[in-house]
């Protein structure tokens, strides 16, 4: 029987500890343990055996570091490695002669070493082009399985099993490490990570490494409550532990096979160990534990999403999507979008996030734009800045598979429909990179006017979704919210609809809710009623605007009246003794000068709405009142009277009543005084320099095209051609990474003879930044705004 | 955490603090408490000095001011530390929704490495058995190469261990990490080496007095 065959059905362990090993044998400190596999590789082939005479199924080969990155100087190639390493692992299996004991190659692929973007400076796609490489030759040389281990970044960790998945038809199994919080060095948490892997399709996952088997228990118990798939424990002998500098486990093989002997009974179904863990250990177990039989697999019913953190499960307490990253009828978004202003959509996400958004949607439907490219920005840089699961909203497939491939958890997808052209192209991509997929209840003759014809409709698309491989765990139906102003029995039908869907059907609900009032008055009023009935006919997840505070409150209102807040303590915390502030309080003396210098942002921007209120033009209240503020701050602290923090705070209540000026007038906010490109050098991943000066250039309305970090001079170069900048400012925090500031320089100079360049960054100094070719060093947050204004000649 | 040594890295001194700044930091500061996870790894080696190198026993690190803030040291002690990615992310979204809270969150978590590193080593060995511990010397500081940093992780195995890893520009990410060497020696004076005494930076700004 092949290890697929047997995974689930019996106990199979897995061996220990290699590293230990290896070290007893002879490897050196900071040797690479993989290169053994050549060069010594009676050795490895030994400790192979010894763990097989131990009784294991499973032997790991020595390939934990086999990528291309860390083999980079060792003169050995990725594929001879893995060769070797699989070659090694099947002659020790071979030496084992023909008895009934099943026994299996792992190739062992661990992390590569490196952090991810944005974290770290490795891309996703690289991680998965090493993972790829390694597990390509793994494949070929004969392994019976992939085993992705010591897993501590779900994004790497997706990586390495779509790169298992794609370049090979073996069996993929994954452990991660937790922490003594239970999750992983990057925040993730179990239920996290399970869902993830179990979207990607692994046969089956776990934990290992960083913690004992007593430690683990806990953590593999909440594991088995959320998982539908065999599970893995291979813990370390105990919790390490520093003995005159040197590292030691303390659980014996006794007491680590006793220890091991509950998951095996109630839990687990391949046991083995990690660091520490020895033959004896595994002998031990096998001892103890062979016979038992495991504990039988249920298929696990929530429908979950999930983050780089954590997991949001629909289950009886419905859930809000926040709907205002998406630029239909939303002429500051779609400016936005066109220019490439992320920041603007960034803040968007947060303060969804801050309103009480479970999951944000995120769409980037706009003619003029390259959607795909588009979209995959929005995804990546809302992910690093928001720990929300997201909904990936698009009715272009390529966007949608460019997305997906990149969103770092098991996102929510929106949408597919009845037509069979739209089942075909997306259940694939739905199997392939894991989610929930939204199920909108219409097909090739349109949206059915019947509760019946949608019902129909959705029990089509999970029918064909099954024929796909896809639960309907994974589906989530929208039965359409159509405006009532077209139908009197529009409201009425959709409500019966998604209350027959969810009773029949077995699945989850979502609706559009603020369809259900285009074209009539008072929209709040309609949304939030029909929000509150939908909700009582079982709706699960609202996609509704976080913002809209009538919405809000029959959200929470709902949830006390549906027993979803005990004591009504929720209720009470949020609605006694507060009353919103949404005008600035009668009788207050403070100006927008005021509260732009004493740095108090929400006044500022209530200060700004009462000036527009007041029929101030925009440009009076900019250089009136808010350009006189931030001059005052400025020269306060060039004079050493007011420090950083608080010019900063300044800042942003600028920013704050800029925001709200904006809002209101579009584009019309006066000419900007000129552009400025900004960028942290390539190799440099600090960026908080630059973004404290682009905080100040943009209240000085420059108009700053900010480039990130990380960034190739190349790009630099091409962006200050085409937006005709006149000055960029570059910065660079490691003496390491300066040489790269001056490479930039020289190409600028080259290409951009006129335009000149600023420098900052903590190791640089005037006379370095003249050695390398800058006009001016720029060392604080107002000495960047003096230049530019220098530069463009608007100084006063 | 130190509000006036976070103040010191805005550029402020003690009298310069106001109420306002004071309640940034404190607000700073707790929300990086919710989200730290601090932790750290080390391993401890016989070692020698000479020809301005230290020798370990699989290696060599190539500084004289390494070299000489080890010199009465048989014994040394590779050590790497790190908040933690989370709070690299919170830093990151603060520099979307609110600039100053960015900026004094660096100056904060700064701190807060600093003081776990100092917490951690005040569990190792000082005193004991009448060795002392020297202050820690870290890559950067002097001739010591940041690019030693990769070699100390990979040695600690700290990428697998904590989640601490280098950027191709020697960069530690998450960024609020450290690694050093902490020499271990009989001698119980000249342990009080200011770090900043012994950095060749003489203009830095956070240059301590």
């Amino acid at each position: 029987m092949s290890f697929k065959e047997r995974l689930g059905k019996e106990i199979l362990f897995f061996d220990g500890a290699m590293g230990t090993m290896l070290q007893s044998a002879g490897l050196l400190a900071g040797e690479l343990p993989d290169i053994w596999c050549v060069t010594n590789s009676e050795k490895v082939r030994d400790i192979h055996v010894s763990y097989l005479e131990a009784g294991c199924n499973i032997v790991k080969t020595n390939t934990f570091g086999c990528n291309a990155l860390k083999l980079k100087d060792s003169g050995y190639s990725v594929k001879e490695v893995a060769e070797a390493g699989v070659r090694v692992a099947k002659e020790a299996i071979e030496l084992m002669g023909d008895d009934t004991t099943p026994r299996f190659a792992a190739l062992d692929i661990g992390p590569t070493g490196k952090l991810l973007k944005p974290l770290g400076d490795l891309e996703f796609e690289k991680a998965y082009e090493l993972f790829a490489q390694t597990i390509e030759a793994g494949a070929k040389a004969g392994a019976d399985l992939v085993l992705i281990e010591t897993m501590s970044d779900t994004y790497e960790l997706k990586a390495a099993v779509l790169a298992a998945k794609t370049v090979c038809n073996l069996p993929v199994c994954a452990t991660v490490v937790l922490d003594k919080r239970g999750k992983l060095l990057t925040g993730a948490s179990v239920d996290a990570v399970c869902a993830l892997l179990e979207g990607l399709g692994v046969d089956a996952l776990g934990f290992n490494c960083s913690l004992g088997p007593k430690e683990m228990m806990q953590h593999v118990k909440e594991l088995s409550k959320v998982c539908s798939l065999p599970i893995i424990l291979n813990p370390n002998a105990g919790l390490p532990r520093e003995e005159n500098g040197k590292t030691v486990f303390d659980v014996n093989p006794e007491e680590f096979a006793s220890l091991m002997e509950e998951p095996a009974r109630e839990t687990a179904h391949l046991l083995g160990g990690c660091c520490g863990t020895t033959p004896e250990h595994i002998r031990a177990l096998v001892n103890k534990c062979k016979g038992i039989t495991p504990v039988q697999i249920t298929k696990k019913t929530q429908t979950v999403v999930s983050s780089f953190t954590h997991a949001v499960t629909l289950d009886e307490k419905p859930i809000l999507i926040g709907e205002r990253i998406n630029p239909t009828g939303k002429a500051r978004l779609k400016q936005a979008l066109r220019e490439g202003d992320y920041d603007f959509v960034l803040r968007e996400g947060l303060g969804q996030a801050e309103k009480g958004a479970h999951v944000l949607d995120v769409n980037a439907g706009l003619p003029d734009i390259d959607e795909a490219e588009v979209l995959k920005q929005l995804v990546t840089r809302l992910q690093t800045v928001t720990d929300l699961p997201l909904q990936i909203d698009t009715a272009d497939e390529k966007a949608m598979e460019g997305a997906l491939r990149l969103y770092n958890g098991k996102p929510l997808i929106n949408s597919v429909n009845g037509k069979q052209e739209s089942m075909n192209a997306i259940f694939p991509l739905v199997k392939k990179y894991g989610g929930v997929v939204v199920a909108l209840t219409l097909d090739e003759s349109g949206i059915p006017e019947t509760a019946q014809g949608r019902v129909d409709i959705a029990r089509k698309i999970i029918e064909r979704a099954g024929e796909f491989g896809i639960d309907k765990k994974d589906i989530i139906v929208d039965p359409l919210t159509l405006t009532v102003s077209a139908g009197d029995k529009n409201g009425k039908v959709t409500l019966e609809a998604l209350r027959r869907i969810k009773q029949e059907l077995g699945v989850k609900t979502s609706l559009g809710v603020s369809n259900v009032s285009f074209g009539l008055p008072r929209r709040d009023l309609l949304n939030s009623a029909f929000f509150t009935l939908a909700l009582g006919a079982g709706l699960d997840a609202a996609i509704m605007n976080p913002y809209a505070d009538m919405m809000m409150d029959a959200y929470n209102s709902s949830l006390t009246l549906m027993g979803f807040d005990e004591k009504s303590e929720h209720f009470i915390e949020k609605y006694s003794n507060t009353q919103a502030q949404t005008t600035v309080a009668a009788g207050s003396t403070m100006t927008l000068t005021d509260a732009i210098l004493n740095g108090l942002a929400g006044d500022a921007a209530l200060l700004a709405q009462k000036e527009l209120d007041d029929k101030k033009a925009p440009m009076e209240i900019i250089e009136g009142m808010m350009i006189p503020a931030l001059d005052k701050a400025g020269v306060g602290f060039e004079n050493g009277t007011l420090f950083l923090p608080q010019l900063l705070m300044c800042a942003e209540a600028a920013r704050s009543a800029f925001d709200v000026i904006k809002a209101n007038m579009g584009t019309g906010t006066g000419e900007s005084r000129g552009k400025v490109i900004v960028a942290t050098v390539k190799g440099d991943i600090h960026d908080i320099g630059k973004n404290i000066a682009k905080s100040m250039l943009e209240n000085y309305r420059f108009d700053v095209i900010d480039l990130g970090k990380d960034v190739d001079s190349e790009k630099i170069v091409q962006a200050a051609i085409k937006h005709g900048a006149k000055l960029v400012g570059l910065s660079a925090l490691m003496t390491t990474t300066v040489v790269n500031m001056e490479k930039t320089i020289k190409e600028l100079r080259e290409k951009l003879p006129e335009c000149a360049i600023m420098v900052g960054g903590a190791v640089l100094t005037s006379e370095h930044a003249e050695k390398i070719g800058a006009d001016i060093f720029t060392g604080d947050a107002m000495a960047g705004v003096r230049f530019a204004e220098y530069i463009y000649g608007t100084e006063k | 955490m130190d509000k006036i040594e976070a103040a010191r890295y805005l550029g402020m001194k003690p009298d310069d603090l106001n109420e306002r700044t004071e309640a940034l930091i404190e607000k700073c500061a707790l929300k990086l408490e919710g989200v730290i996870a601090p932790k750290h790894i080390y391993a401890v080696f016989d070692i020698k000095t000479k020809n301005q190198k230290v020798i370990f026993p699989d290696f060599e690190i190539d500084s004289n001011a390494l070299s000489k803030h080890l010199e009465k040291c048989d014994e040394a002690i590779l050590f790497a530390a790190t908040l933690g990615a989370d709070v690299d992310r919170l830093m990151m979204s603060a520099s979307y929704t609110d600039i100053s809270e960015a900026a004094v969150m660096q100056a904060c978590a700064a701190v807060m490495i600093e003081e776990y590193c100092d917490s951690v080593m005040e569990t190792l060995v000082d005193g004991e058995n009448n060795k002392f511990l020297k202050p820690r010397f870290s890559p950067g500081y002097g001739d010591f190469s940041t690019s030693y940093q990769r070699k100390i992780l990979d040695i600690l195995k700290a990428p697998v261990k904590i989640g601490l890893c280098v950027t191709d520009g020697d960069m530690l990410v998450p960024s609020k990490s450290v690694t050093a060497v902490i020499g271990i020696t009989d001698e119980k004076s000249g342990c009080n080496i200011n770090k900043c005494a012994s950095c060749g930076n003489l203009f830095c700004v956070f240059r301590k007095e």
